[in-house]
């Protein structure tokens, strides 16, 4: 494995950087497998899909878009596990939860990230197989993961 | 309408907001999840990673009792009608008064200025 891929929203990654530190919670997938005989993630866990769901709701400024809406459920429930391991303050958590609540949906356009396998395959962790819905479902996260050990782009659509 | 607040008024706040979140994520995305996953918040104790988990689960059973249907059988109409629901409560356990209003906006006006 060489690579990781995740896909993570401008929101998500700003606050990500503001108030962890440049310290990043992330799912990933590797890359995809050239053989098409060989099995495919399921879309909760292809960042490629997800990256176009995310951005089709920017696209269309839906503001009532499932996965915007799981996305903000996603970053306030991050604000009080940082909480639970003392990294932010509640005033902070409440602050990171009002303005996820206010945000518009540009600040949920798509951002694409390659995490170079090596130098962090000791801070990956992966989703034992009897906890899996998917056996054959590749997944990884990284529960704290600095940023300078992953590169960020955005893939015009 | 699905009436979530008879399950979730009774939890803790932060139980609460992971039941939302559980949910959520299983309606937007399917499995694997955290809630397949079995992976636990840290903002959680066991007991209430355990408590999170079988209320998400019994929402989860509440909604296709009404529909008659498994999840991942749902039209997006009626993901939304959930999700929204879903929304208006993660509000309800999320909003904090003025003060914090006011440095929310000013946050936001900070990420909003950072091109990335």
């Amino acid at each position: 494995m060489l690579i990781l891929y995740s896909t993570v929203t401008r929101l998500a990654y700003t606050i990500n950087e503001k108030y962890y530190g440049g310290i990043h919670y992330v799912w990933c997938a590797p890359e995809k497998a050239l053989d098409p005989n060989l099995p495919t993630n399921a879309v909760s866990s292809d960042p490629w899909y997800i990256y176009r769901q995310f951005a089709n709701a920017v696209k269309t400024h839906d503001k009532h878009d499932e996965y915007i809406k799981n996305n903000r459920a996603g970053i306030i429930r991050g604000a009080a596990a940082r909480l639970g391991v003392g990294m932010i303050d509640e005033d902070q958590k409440n602050e990171i939860e009002e303005l996820v609540n206010m945000a518009e949906t540009p600040l949920f356009a798509p951002r694409f990230m390659v995490i170079p396998y090596v130098p962090v395959k000791d801070l990956v962790e992966k989703v034992p197989l009897q906890k899996k819905a998917s056996p054959v479902s590749e997944e990884f996260i990284i529960g704290n993961l600095p940023r300078n050990q992953f590169d960020i782009w955005e893939w015009i659509t | 309408m699905m009436h979530f607040e008879e399950i979730l008024d009774k939890l803790p706040r932060s139980v609460a907001i992971e039941v939302i979140y559980l949910v959520s994520h299983e309606l937007t995305l399917g499995t694997p999840s955290p809630l397949s996953a079995n992976i636990k918040s840290s903002a959680l104790s066991s007991a209430g990673h355990i408590q999170a988990r079988r209320k998400a689960k019994r929402i989860i059973k509440l909604i296709e009792g009404q529909k008659s249907k498994k999840l991942s059988e749902f039209t997006s109409k009626e993901r939304s009608a959930v999700t929204n629901e879903l929304d208006d409560y993660l509000r309800k356990y999320t909003s904090h008064g003025e003060d914090v209003r006011r440095r929310a906006i000013a946050a936001l006006k900070e990420i909003n200025s950072i091109a990335i």
